[in-house]
C-alpha cells in the first residue's frame, strides 16, 4: 500500500470538521449538551456515581434491617415494611450497584489501559447508562407508589404471582430490572468488542493488563449468564399480565422453573461480581509490590475456568428442592471444584506480595482485607456445598454471613481499594491516606463484627428474612452485637463519604502516575485529556510505564505512536486483530449525540407504561424507540477509504472482515440471543421432561407447517449467504434485491411457525405457553432481521451507500443466518414434540 | 524503612492481632451465653450500683426532703417490676394490649398500656391504685361482667409483680 | 411440659435430637475448625510473603491453589457423601407416614396409622427413636419444613410431594420453623415437635381419632355454641362437634398444644381471646378474619372452651 495523504474523495461519508485541532474535536460538549456525552470517560464515571448512590441507599436499608433486628420482638419495621426493605437492599445491591459500578470502572478503564482513545461503540455506551439509570428510577419510584417489591430479591413464584402478589409491587421489580439489566448485556457486549478489537499495536492477547482479561471474563458470563433471568423475567411477567401459567403446577408447570432460571443467573452473577474486583486487586497489588503479578498465566487459567465452572453449580442454591440423591451429590462435587481457580488466584496473590516490598497505603489495606475475608467466605462457601450441612445451614443466617464474607470481601473490599487507587486519576487530587486507615478500621472490624457472628446465629436456628424472632430462644446477643457492627461499618462508609467530598477541593494535588503504576491509563498527568493520547503507543509488555523508559521519560503528549495525524476532522482510534493485537483498520467513533438517550428515554416510559397497565402509551414508546434506533443508525458509512495511521500503517477505514468490531459485535449479540434462546428451550425440555402428562395434553404442532419453516429457515440462511457475497462484491442494485428476498424469507418463516403450532393452546399447559414464548422469541430475531433488511434496502435504494461500504449488509448477513439456524432449531424442536411424543 | 522499624511495625501487627483476638473472644463468650448466665452484665451492675453509691455521696442532697406521697402510692407490696414483665409476657397480655417494654406485645383488642400510672380508671370501673389493680388482674370479670378480658387464672403473688410493672409505665 | 418458646437452644443445629442433626453435627463442627485453621494458615503465608523480598514461586500457586483444595475437597466431598447416605439410607418402607401440608401461615398435619388419616396441626408429634417418612407438601406458595435439632431441611412446593425421613432420638419439644420466605407472616411462620416414646405416641395417635372433650362449665357450654354459630366450622374442624372444616388448623385438640397461631404465642386463654379478637394484627396476612364482633362475655367463653379442648 501507498501512504495517502490527501483524503479521498467519496461519496457518503460525514466529512468531519478537517480545519479543527483534535482537542476542538473531542471537546466535551457543555451546558445542557453534557448530557449528550458519548465519552468512555464520563459514561464511566456517570456509572460510577450512581452505582454508588445505589449503594448508600441500599446500605440505608440494610441499617433499617439491622435496626428492627436489634431486638427480638421488635416493632420498629412492620412486616410489610420489612418485606419491602430487605427485597428493595437485595436487589439494589446485587442488580444496580455490584454489577454497574463494576461495570462503570471497566468502561472507564479499558481504553486507557488498552491504548484506545474512547470505548468501541460509545453511543451504545450511553445508551446503556439510560437504560440503567432510567431502570433503577422505575425501580426506586415503587417507593413513591407505595408498592415496593416485597418479595425477596429472587422473587420466587409462586409468591410473586397474581395469586399472592396482587397489584403492581412484582411489576416494578421486573420491568425495572429487566431494563437495568439490558443495560449490563450492552455493556457487555461493549467491552468484548473494546478489548478485543481496539488495543495498542502490538499488545496481543497475553500483553493484555490483566485486569482487561477479568473483564474479558466477566463480560462474556453477563453476555451468557443474564439471559436466564430476563427470559424467567419475561415469563414471570408474561404471567402476570396475561395469566400465561409457565409456574402453574396444575396445568403443568411449576415453580421450580423460576428457580432454575434464576440460579442459572444468580450462580454465574456472584463470579460476574468477584472477578472485576478481583481484576482490580491483580491491578493494584502489583503497583504497591513494584514488581509485576505473579504467575499471570496461572491466572488468567484460572479465571477462564472459573467462568465455566460456575455456570455448573446453579443447583447448589436448589439442594433443598428435593433434587435426587445423586444429582446432589454430582452439584455437591462440582459446587467444591471452583475452590480450585479461586485458590489459584489468591496464591498468585500471595507470591506477588513476596515479589518485593509492599508499600502499606490505604488501597493495599483494602486489599489485604480482601484477602482475609474472601478467602473466609470462600471456605464457609465450600462447607455449604457439602449437602448435609447445607441442609441445615440454607436460607438461615449462616448463608447471611457466607455470602456478604463472599460479596463485601470479594467486592466491596476491592472497590474500595480502587476507589482511593484511581480516585487521583478521576479527580485529579489523591484522598487521605489518614483518614483511609480510619475507613478501613472501621469498615473491617464493623464487617467483621456484623456478620462473623452470623454464622452461629444461623447455626443456631435463625432463619433468613424474618422481620421478628422470638426472645430468649438463644438469639437476643448476637443480633445485638450484629447490629451494633453494622452501624461501625456504616461509620467507615460515612468517613469514606466525608473524605471523598473533602478531598475535592482540599486533597493534595496528584502528580503524574502518582502511585508508580506500570498501566497506561497513568500515562498522561492527571486529569488526563478527554482523548486518552495524542499518538497510541506500541506496546511490547503488560507494565508499560515500568519497562519502557520514553513513556514517563518524555512528555506524554510526545510519547510516539500511532494515529497521531487526524485526517478528517473525525473522532477515530486504531482497531486491532483480536489476538495478535497488530493494527488492522481505523475506527471512526461518533461524535456526542442524544439520539441513544431519547432512545432509552422511549424504551423507559414503554416499560414504565407497561406497569401502569397504558399499553397505547407503551406501543408509542416501542415506536419512539425503534425510530430512534434507526436514526442511530442511518447515518453514513466510514468504510471504502484507506488513511495513513503513522508508523508505516495504512489501513482501511471500518474494514468490511470479519474482524471487524462491527462484525465480532454482531457475534457476540448472537451469543447473547442464543443463551436467551437457549433458556427457552431449557424451559421446553424440562417442563416436558418433569410433567410427560402434561405435555401429552399438549396439542402437536402440524408436520406439514413445521417441515415447511424448516424449509423457510434453510432458504434464510443461503438467501442470507447470498446477500453477503453480493454485497461484499459491491453489486449495490443486487444486494439490494437481496435484501427483499430475506425479508420475504422472513415472513414465511414467522408465518410457518406460527401455523405449524395453531391448535395449542398457550393458556391450556405451561408447555403450550412455552412453545408460544419460544415462537415469539424466534418471531422477533425475525422481525428485527426483516426492519434491518428493510433498512439496508432503503440506504440503497435512496443513494446512502457508496463503493466499499457494505459493512450493514455484512452485518446483517451474520445476523440473519444465526436467525436462521434459530428457526432451524425451533423447527427441529416441534418436529421432535410431532414425532416423539405430544399426542 | 530499617529493620528496627519492620521490626517494631511486626511487633505492633502481632499485638493488635492478639487484643483482636481477645477482645472478640471476650464478646464472643457473651454472645454465647445463655440468657440467666451473665458475667460480664452482672459484672456491670455490680460496678454501676458501687459508682450511683458514689455519686449520691456526692451529690449529698439533704435527709429530710418532703415525701414523694404520688410515688408512695403508686408503690406495689412485694412486687418486683422486672419479674412483673416475664409474668405479662407468659400471661399473653400483649395479644390485646400494648405493653411498653414487653417483646411483641403491640395488640389493638384492648386499651393502650402506655403510661398506666397515669391513668385515672382500670377498666373503666376501679380507681388506679395498687390493690385494685392487683385485684383486677385476678379476676377482671367479677368488677366488669361485660368485658372481654377473661381472668387468666393470676395468682396473687403474680398479679403483685404485674402491677408492679404497669406502675413503671410513665405518660410522656 | 411446657412451649419452646424463650426456652433457650431449642431452635439450634447444634444438637443430637435427630439423627440428621447429630450426624451433621460433627461435620458442622469439624468444617467449621478446618476453616479457621486454613483461613489462619493462609494469612501466616501471606504475611510472610509480606516481609520476604525473594520472590514468590510456581510451587505455590499449584500447591496452595491446586493440589491442597483438591486434597481437602475430595476428602469433604467423600465424608458429606456418606453423612449424607447415613441420613437418607434410613427410610423403611414400613415407616410411619406423616403427610404435613403448609399453608400461609400454619401447619396441617395428617398421621397415616392403620389405615386411618388422623389430622391435627401445627404441633408434629414424633415417635422416639422411631424413623418417620414426613410428606411434605404446600397448599399455596413455597415453604421449607426445618426443626433445626432434629433433622436439616426440605422445601415445600406446591405441586410436589418432598419427602423427607426422620428421626428423633430425643425425648422431649423442639422448634420448628418455616425457612423459605412466604410472604408477610413468615415470621410467624413456626411449630413445635414433640417427640413421645412410641407407647405415648400410639397413645396420642388414639386420641387423635376420638371426638373432643365434652363442654363441661357453663361458660365451656356457651363457648361451644358460639362456635358453631359464628362460622368458625367453615374452616376449623372440632371432632365429634362439627368436621368438615378444612382451611384452617384443626382444633380438636388445640388447649394441648403448648402454643398458638403456629408455634408463635402461649397457648392460654388470653393469648386465644386476643388471637380471635384480633388476628389481623397478630398475624398479618392470615387468611382468618378478626372476629371482633363478639360480645365480651362471648369471646371469652370461645376463649375457654377452646382452652378445655385438651
Amino acid at each position: 500500500m501507498t501512504a495517502v495523504d490527501e483524503p479521498q474523495s467519496y461519496s457518503g461519508t460525514r466529512k468531519g470538521e478537517p480545519d479543527k485541532t483534535i482537542e476542538e474535536v473531542w471537546a466535551q460538549p457543555t451546558g445542557l449538551r453534557w448530557w449528550s456525552s458519548v465519552s468512555h470517560r464520563v459514561v464511566g464515571k456517570r456509572f460510577i456515581y450512581t452505582g454508588f448512590a445505589f449503594f448508600i441507599i441500599a446500605g440505608f436499608l440494610a441499617l433499617l434491617v439491622r435496626t428492627q433486628l436489634i431486638v427480638p420482638g421488635n416493632t420498629f419495621l412492620d412486616n410489610e415494611t420489612y418485606n419491602q426493605v430487605f427485597t428493595m437492599h437485595g436487589t439494589l445491591m446485587m442488580f444496580l450497584f455490584a454489577i454497574p459500578i463494576l461495570e462503570g470502572f471497566a468502561v472507564y478503564l479499558i481504553p486507557m489501559m488498552l491504548g484506545a482513545r474512547d470505548l468501541i461503540f460509545p453511543r451504545l455506551g450511553q445508551f446503556g447508562y439510560y437504560c440503567y439509570l432510567f431502570g433503577g428510577i422505575i425501580v426506586l419510584s415503587s417507593f413513591l407508589f407505595d408498592a415496593a417489591p416485597d418479595g425477596g430479591w429472587f422473587m420466587y413464584v409462586p409468591l410473586t404471582t397474581n395469586a399472592f402478589t396482587p397489584g403492581v409491587s412484582a411489576d416494578f421489580w421486573l420491568i425495572g430490572i429487566t431494563f437495568a439489566e439490558i443495560a449490563s448485556v450492552t455493556a457487555a457486549v461493549e467491552l468484548i468488542v473494546a478489548i478485543l478489537c481496539a488495543r495498542a499495536p502490538g499488545m496481543s492477547l497475553t500483553k493484555m493488563p490483566i485486569f482487561a482479561w477479568y473483564i474479558l471474563i466477566t463480560a462474556f458470563m453477563i453476555a451468557i449468564g443474564f439471559p436466564p433471568l430476563i427470559i424467567g423475567s419475561i415469563l414471570l411477567e408474561a404471567n402476570r399480565l396475561l395469566g400465561l401459567p409457565f409456574f402453574d403446577p396444575t396445568v403443568g408447570g411449576d415453580p421450580l422453573l423460576w428457580q432454575h432460571l434464576f440460579w442459572l443467573f444468580g450462580h454465574p452473577e456472584v463470579y460476574i461480581i468477584f472477578l472485576p474486583a478481583a481484576g482490580m486487586v491483580a491491578t493494584i497489588l502489583p503497583t504497591f509490590v513494584g514488581k509485576p503479578l505473579f504467575g499471570y498465566g496461572f491466572v488468567v487459567a484460572a479465571v477462564i475456568s472459573m467462568g465455566f465452572i460456575s455456570f455448573g453449580l446453579w443447583a447448589h442454591h436448589m439442594f433443598t428442592t428435593g433434587l435426587p440423591i445423586l444429582s446432589l451429590s454430582l452439584f455437591s462435587a462440582a459446587s467444591t471444584m471452583v475452590a480450585v481457580p479461586t485458590g489459584v488466584q489468591i496464591f498468585a496473590f500471595i507470591a506477588t506480595l513476596a515479589q518485593g516490598r509492599p508499600r502499606m497505603t490505604t488501597p493495599m489495606l483494602f486489599v489485604m482485607g480482601f484477602l482475609f475475608i474472601f478467602v473466609l467466605g470462600g471456605l464457609t462457601g465450600v462447607m455449604l456445598a457439602s449437602v448435609p450441612f447445607n441442609w441445615q445451614a440454607h436460607d438461615s443466617y449462616f448463608v447471611v454471613a457466607h455470602l456478604h464474607y463472599v460479596l463485601i470481601g470479594g467486592m466491596v473490599f476491592p472497590l474500595f481499594a480502587a476507589f482511593y487507587y484511581w480516585a487521583p486519576h478521576i479527580t485529579g487530587r489523591m484522598m487521605s491516606e489518614r483518614l483511609g486507615k480510619w475507613v478501613f478500621w472501621l469498615m473491617f472490624i464493623g464487617f467483621n463484627a456484623t456478620f462473623f457472628l452470623m454464622h452461629v446465629t444461623g447455626l443456631r436456628g435463625m432463619p433468613r428474612r424474618i422481620a421478628t424472632y422470638p426472645e430468649g430462644i438463644g438469639w437476643d446477643r448476637l443480633n445485638l452485637l450484629s447490629t451494633l457492627g453494622s452501624y461501625i461499618l456504616a461509620a467507615g462508609v460515612a468517613l469514606f463519604i466525608f473524605d471523598f467530598i473533602r478531598h475535592l477541593r482540599h486533597g493534595e494535588r496528584a502528580g503524574r502516575d502518582p502511585w508508580r503504576a506500570g498501566t497506561m491509563e497513568w500515562l498522561y498527568p492527571t486529569v488526563a485529556i478527554g482523548f486518552n493520547f495524542h499518538a497510541i503507543p506500541p506496546v511490547e509488555t503488560r507494565e508499560p510505564l515500568w519497562n519502557n523508559p520514553n513513556m514517563l521519560g518524555k512528555n506524554a503528549e510526545d510519547v510516539e505512536g500511532v494515529m497521531r495525524k487526524m485526517h478528517d476532522g473525525r473522532r477515530e482510534t486504531i482497531g486491532c486483530d483480536p489476538v495478535s493485537g497488530s493494527p488492522v483498520q481505523i475506527v471512526r467513533l461518533p461524535h456526542p449525540t442524544f439520539t441513544p438517550m431519547f432512545t432509552a428515554f422511549a424504551l423507559a416510559v414503554a416499560f414504565a407504561a407497561t406497569i401502569a397497565s397504558a399499553y397505547f402509551v407503551a406501543i408509542a414508546g416501542i415506536v419512539a424507540g425503534l425510530l430512534g434506533f434507526t436514526i442511530w443508525a442511518w447515518e453514513p458509512s466510514d468504510s471504502g477509504v484507506t488513511r495513513d495511521a503513522g508508523m508505516g500503517y495504512v489501513l482501511p477505514v471500518n474494514m468490511i472482515e470479519k474482524r471487524s468490531h462491527m462484525h465480532i459485535a454482531t457475534v457476540g449479540t448472537m451469543l447473547v440471543l442464543y443463551a436467551l434462546l437457549g433458556s427457552l428451550i431449557f424451559a421446553l425440555l424440562y417442563l416436558w421432561n418433569v410433567y410427560p402428562n402434561f405435555a401429552a395434553q399438549t396439542a402437536q404442532p402440524n408436520l406439514l407447517w413445521t417441515g415447511l419453516s424448516m424449509l423457510a429457515g434453510l432458504v434464510l440462511l443461503i438467501l442470507a449467504m447470498i446477500n453477503r457475497r453480493v454485497a461484499v462484491a459491491d453489486k449495490i442494485g443486487l444486494a439490494t434485491v437481496m435484501n427483499l428476498a430475506v425479508i420475504l424469507a422472513s415472513i414465511a418463516c414467522t408465518a410457518c411457525l406460527a401455523l405449524a403450532i395453531q391448535r395449542t393452546d398457550p393458556w391450556g399447559t405451561a408447555l403450550g405457553a412455552t412453545m408460544w414464548a419460544t415462537l415469539g422469541f424466534v418471531a422477533l430475531n425475525l422481525f428485527i432481521t426483516l426492519y434491518w433488511a428493510l433498512f439496508n434496502a432503503a440506504r440503497k435504494v435512496t443513494g446512502r451507500v457508496g463503493a466499499g461500504q457494505s459493512l450493514p449488509d455484512f452485518n446483517l448477513a451474520t445476523y440473519a443466518k444465526g436467525t436462521a439456524v434459530m428457526v432451524l432449531i425451533t423447527g427441529g424442536l416441534f418436529l421432535a414434540a410431532t414425532l416423539g411424543g405430544l399426542s | 524503612m530499617s529493620d528496627r522499624d519492620r521490626n517494631s511495625g511486626l511487633l505492633g501487627t502481632v499485638f493488635a492481632i492478639l487484643s483482636g483476638v481477645i477482645v472478640s473472644l471476650a464478646v464472643g463468650v457473651w454472645a454465647l451465653g445463655t440468657p440467666g448466665n451473665d458475667p460480664v452484665g452482672a459484672a456491670a451492675v455490680t460496678a454501676g450500683t458501687f459508682m450511683e453509691g458514689k455519686f449520691r455521696w456526692l451529690r449529698a442532697e439533704p435527709e429530710n426532703v418532703p415525701q414523694d406521697w404520688v410515688e408512695i402510692s403508686k408503690t406495689v407490696r412485694g412486687g418486683d417490676p422486672q419479674r412483673g414483665a416475664t409474668l405479662i409476657a407468659q400471661y399473653g397480655c400483649g395479644s390485646c394490649h400494648v405493653v411498653p417494654g414487653v417483646a411483641r406485645a403491640h395488640g389493638t383488642v384492648g386499651p393502650d398500656l402506655s403510661g398506666f400510672r397515669d391513668r385515672a380508671y382500670i377498666g373503666g370501673v376501679l380507681s388506679n391504685e395498687p390493690g385494685d389493680l392487683v385485684d383486677w388482674l385476678m379476676n377482671p370479670t367479677t368488677h366488669a361482667p361485660d368485658t372481654a378480658m377473661p381472668d387468666l387464672g393470676v395468682t396473687e403473688t403474680d398479679a403483685r409483680h404485674m402491677a408492679s410493672y404497669l406502675y413503671t409505665l410513665r405518660g410522656s | 411440659m411446657g412451649s419452646t418458646l424463650d426456652q433457650f437452644g431449642s431452635q439450634t443445629t447444634f444438637a443430637d435430637a435427630g439423627i440428621g442433626a447429630a450426624r451433621t453435627v460433627w461435620l458442622t463442627n469439624s468444617m467449621s475448625i478446618i476453616s479457621l485453621v486454613i483461613l489462619a494458615f493462609v494469612m501466616l503465608v501471606a504475611l510472610f510473603a509480606w516481609r520476604s523480598t525473594g520472590g514468590g514461586r510456581v510451587w505455590w500457586i499449584i500447591g496452595g491453589g491446586i493440589v491442597f483444595p483438591l486434597i481437602t475437597l475430595s476428602v469433604l466431598t467423600v465424608a458429606s457423601a456418606t453423612t449424607l447416605r447415613s441420613i437418607t439410607g434410613e427410610a423403611q418402607p414400613e415407616a410411619p407416614v406423616i403427610e404435613i401440608t403448609a399453608y400461609q401461615y400454619w401447619w396441617d398435619v395428617v398421621h397415616h396409622s392403620e389405615g386411618r388419616s388422623l389430622r391435627d396441626a401445627n404441633e408434629i408429634v414424633l415417635p422416639l427413636n422411631m424413623a418417620v417418612t414426613l410428606q411434605l407438601k404446600s397448599n399455596d406458595v413455597i415453604h421449607s419444613f426445618w426443626v433445626p435439632s432434629v433433622s436439616g431441611k426440605m422445601d415445600m412446593i406446591p405441586g410436589r410431594i418432598n419427602e423427607l425421613t426422620i428421626t428423633a432420638t430425643k425425648e422431649g419439644r423442639f422448634r420448628g420453623q418455616c425457612a423459605e420466605f412466604c410472604g408477610l407472616s413468615h415470621p410467624l411462620m413456626a411449630f413445635e415437635v414433640l417427640v413421645l416414646p412410641v407407647e405415648e405416641y400410639a397413645a396420642y395417635l388414639e386420641s387423635l381419632d376420638e371426638d373432643a372433650r365434652d363442654a363441661v362449665t357453663p361458660q365451656q357450654r356457651r363457648g361451644k355454641e358460639v362456635f358453631l354459630t359464628s362460622g368458625c366450622t367453615a374452616c376449623h374442624a372440632v371432632n365429634g362437634v362439627s368436621e368438615n372444616g378444612r382451611l384452617g388448623p384443626d382444633l380438636s385438640r388445640v388447649g394441648a398444644r403448648a402454643s398458638l397461631g403456629a408455634g408463635m404465642w402461649r397457648m392460654n386463654r388470653g393469648n386465644l381471646a386476643g388471637w380471635i379478637a384480633d388476628v389481623g394484627d397478630m398475624k398479618p396476612g392470615a387468611q382468618m378474619p378478626s372476629y371482633n364482633d363478639l360480645s365480651g362475655p362471648d369471646l371469652r367463653a370461645v376463649a375457654a372452651w377452646l382452652e378445655s379442648l385438651k
